[in-house]
């Protein structure tokens, strides 16, 4: 909390500072949020639960009238009903300065922020650059500690957690657009259980990943990823896909896709199984007018022993959608309809609701099927534009068998609240 | 019970199929053709001629479209009357837009947003194109928050968003970000894609709405077509086993996985959680685990890898039942050549010296020499 408070007052003192200067603009959220729920920790014992969240984000931009942003992403929650559960928890998804455009050619970034690459998202307090060349053509690459699991802006050590990382982007190939990377991740993986920070074995990622995609005249788009692992010597993952535009209203997507299980190779469990999953989808969507829409798909999956298959029908219109949704194969079968509505009274009323049935067999031996349900409803009052408050009751009810008993309530009533408000201002000339 | 679903699923779509078909038939209809280039370049009316109250009107609900008065005042009567025209109703429009603080306080001229309006022959199907709001409202020139101009933004979606999106988005985030950044900002990516936060977020209360804080988070697996800003159903804690397990999803795309799963599933020292169901009752370890470990060893990393504790598998791999497949690695030139920690040396003598040990297997065979 007190390194939350200190970046706060850092970054207003920031704001301040750089308010007068010319052109500069702040925007941003803030959002709190309440949801107090029921839940039986043991057979015999039930905790009521109040979780208090906050939100905050900031984004200071045209910097002395350079596109130079510092942004920042934050959030709180506690538990106001069980404090002493160290429940606390409060994160810094980013917080870094983005100057784009220097000389025409290169982007800047330096903080804790987030990466979007072939090889795989990276979270990095670091730098990132990335420089246009020409003809489109661009390279970039990153360097950096990974950022503590609790979120903490404490820097991590270099030897606990860094990544690297290279990419080549080559927007107008005759093949398409295509983007090559590398990266190499290490570290020791750990994640907070009530309070207690627990380390994983620290691991290490070294991959290669291609991206590609190509619209094609008369046809839709081909989209293709490739991910090696290369102290594997593996082929980590493959993604084909391609959707066909049959009609300016029947659109049909069909996906490929093979996953090798994502185990670091100097995991003790990569010498075991030599797991690898393969999952065909193919869909379909018909938008009857611009208010109905019908979309029907399936997908088989197989995997070592093993299928599955799934599949859903689903119809839907501007203000209420309906869908039909069943699995088949391993780990048991399910079969589902699920309803939601939403319907705007007016400009500042928006109401909504839904409810959701389904039934479970998880094996051959059970004598009757599990079923789960939901009922869920509320509104949304936009009082005024930058700012509205939502509320939203759910009731759930579920009675799934296993061998163990779960925890949580045969049934469950929830509430919600949220207020939310955004800002925009622009200082100096 | 597969045959069951078919045969439901043919009924269900047989119905639907046809209900989509009379609800099309019934809502098509022929509507009235007006050319802007006609009027504009061949007449040369202005804008304004037809369109009195536009520069005017600062609601987007306003009846901008010319009364039958406005086309009497060059055409006959007859003629307006021969082509249909009676005057449009006004169409529904939730914008927050005004017309007048377009045209008069910004200065913005109609073809400034309404992009090619005097050479087209047709009317325009609908509102403007977003890019030139975009050029403008880009959260630098001016606010781009969705609800500056859409007071419904939860009805706002891109024809793509469709049932599966949240599986498909991967092919265009990463080739067409910056359409996706005309509404979401990075953070909004980041509250999937940041793993670690999710097992935190999650836990306990799976579609906790309090999670929610983008606009339109599309729904898993495509089960809610319309659903809000919510990827799991609520039961989903109660239910998500059997997905793992199906490998119907591909959980490590937004969870960390070594962690993710054994933040509830760890059992040691806490009895709230819980062991996977496959286990068995406690104590009835038997061998279907070697089958759950080759269908899925994620699954097992993600609660056993843990440093400073022996891996389970250990216990008995070590000593009695080899884990490698016949000719397991043999044409690699593996990293426990050059690293002395490779994971290798967890249950192999690291001896470093020919013929001896895990090393002797390969060097300093007679055949070597």
């Amino acid at each position: 909390m007190r390194r939350l408070a200190m970046t706060a007052l850092a970054l207003l003192g920031g704001i301040v500072a750089l308010a007068a200067a010319e052109a500069t603009v702040l925007s941003g959220r803030v959002g709190v949020s309440s949801y107090l729920w029921e839940r039986s920790e043991l057979d015999t014992t039930e905790t009521r639960h109040l979780q208090n969240t906050g939100t905050l984000s900031l984004r200071l931009a045209r910097i002395a009238g350079q596109d130079l942003c510092v942004s920042t992403s934050m959030r709180g929650r506690y538990d106001a009903r069980n404090r002493g559960d160290n429940t606390d928890d409060y994160r810094v998804y980013h917080f870094n300065v983005r100057w784009r455009n220097v000389a025409d050619r290169v982007d800047l970034e330096a903080g804790r922020h987030r990466l979007y690459w072939p090889t795989g998202t990276v979270n990095i307090d670091g730098g990132s650059a990335e420089a246009r060349l020409w003809r489109g053509i661009s390279i970039g690459g990153y360097y950096g500690v990974t950022p503590p699991e609790d979120g903490s802006l404490k820097l991590t050590e270099f030897d606990e957690g860094h990544a690297y990382g290279a990419r080549l982007n080559l927007p107008k190939c005759r093949l398409g657009r295509i983007i090559v990377a590398f990266a190499e991740r290490r570290g020791a993986h750990g994640y907070v259980v009530d309070g207690q920070a627990v380390e994983v074995n620290n691991l290490i990622s070294r991959r290669i990943g291609i991206d590609w995609r190509r619209p094609i005249d008369g046809f839709g788009t081909a989209y293709g990823q490739l991910v090696y692992q290369i102290p594997t010597h593996r082929i980590g993952r493959v993604h084909l896909s391609a959707r066909w535009r049959a009609t300016p209203t029947v659109s049909v997507h069909g996906q490929f896709r093979y996953r090798r299980p994502d185990i670091a190779y100097n995991s003790i469990f990569w010498v075991f199984g030599p797991s690898r999953y393969y999952e065909a989808r193919l869909r379909a969507n018909i938008r009857l007018n611009p208010t109905w829409t019908v979309n029907v798909g399936g997908t088989y999956v197989d995997f070592v022993d093993d299928n599955t298959q799934r599949f859903d029908v689903g119809l839907s219109h501007r203000y209420f959608s309906v869908m039909i949704h069943g699995k088949a194969g391993g780990a048991g079968s399910t079969m589902g309809l699920t309803g939601n509505a939403l319907y705007p009274i007016n400009d500042r009323w928006t109401v909504h609701g839904g409810a959701r049935y389904s039934s479970y067999e998880f094996g051959e031996d059970q004598e009757d099927a599990n079923w789960e349900t939901a009922i869920w409803g509320g509104a949304r009052w936009n009082w005024m534009t930058q700012s509205s408050i939502e509320l939203e009751a759910q009731f759930l009810s579920q009675d799934v068998t296993t061998q163990q008993d779960f925890a949580g309530n045969e049934s469950d009533f929830r509430l919600m609240a949220r207020i939310s408000y955004w800002f925009f201002n622009r200082f100096g000339a | 019970m597969a045959i069951h679903i078919v045969k439901r699923s043919v009924f269900v779509v047989g119905i639907m199929v046809l209900g989509c078909a009379i609800i099309a038939a019934a809502t098509n209809g022929a509507g009235f053709r007006l050319s802007h280039k006609l009027h504009v370049e061949t007449a040369g009316a202005a804008c304004e001629d037809c369109h009195e109250a536009a520069a005017t009107a600062d609601a987007s609900s306003a009846n901008l479209l010319p009364p039958v008065t406005g086309c009497t005042a060059c055409h006959d009567a007859a003629e307006v009357a021969e082509y249909g025209y009676t005057g449009e109703a006004a169409p529904e429009r939730e914008l927050i837009f005004s017309h007048r603080t377009h045209a008069t306080t910004v200065g913005l001229t109609c073809e400034d947003c309404h992009s090619g309006i005097r050479k087209a022959t047709e009317p325009p199907s609908g509102l403007p194109e977003m890019a030139p709001c975009v050029h403008c409202h880009n959260k630098r020139e001016m606010a781009g928050d969705c609800g500056v101009c859409h007071s419904q933004v939860a009805l706002r979606r891109p024809g793509n968003h469709v049932a599966d999106w949240i599986l498909d988005h991967v092919e265009y985030a990463r080739s067409d970000a910056p359409s996706c950044a005309i509404c979401h900002t990075r953070t909004y990516c980041q509250e999937c894609h940041d793993g670690a936060a999710l097992g935190l977020a999650i836990r306990g209360e799976a579609g906790a709405p309090a999670d929610r804080i983008g606009p339109t988070a599309a729904a898993h697996e495509g089960s809610d077509l319309l659903i809000l800003q919510r990827t799991h159903n609520l039961n989903y804690i109660f239910t998500h086993g059997t997905e793992v397990r199906s490998k119907t999803s591909d959980c490590a795309t937004c969870h960390e996985m070594p962690s993710f799963c054994n933040a509830c599933h760890n059992p040691e020292d806490d009895a709230r959680r819980f062991r996977p169901v496959w286990h068995g009752a406690p104590g009835a370890f038997d061998f279907a685990h070697a089958e759950m470990a080759r269908n899925d060893i994620e699954a097992c990393a993600a609660c056993h890898d843990v440093s400073a504790t022996e891996p389970e598998c250990l216990r008995c791999h070590q000593s009695t039942v080899s884990p490698h497949s016949d000719g397991f690695m043999e044409d690699i030139h593996g990293d426990w050549h050059d690293n002395d920690d490779a994971v290798c040396f967890v249950c192999h003598d690291n001896s470093r010296h020919a013929g001896q040990g895990f090393c002797g297997r390969c060097h300093g065979r007679e055949s070597d020499d």
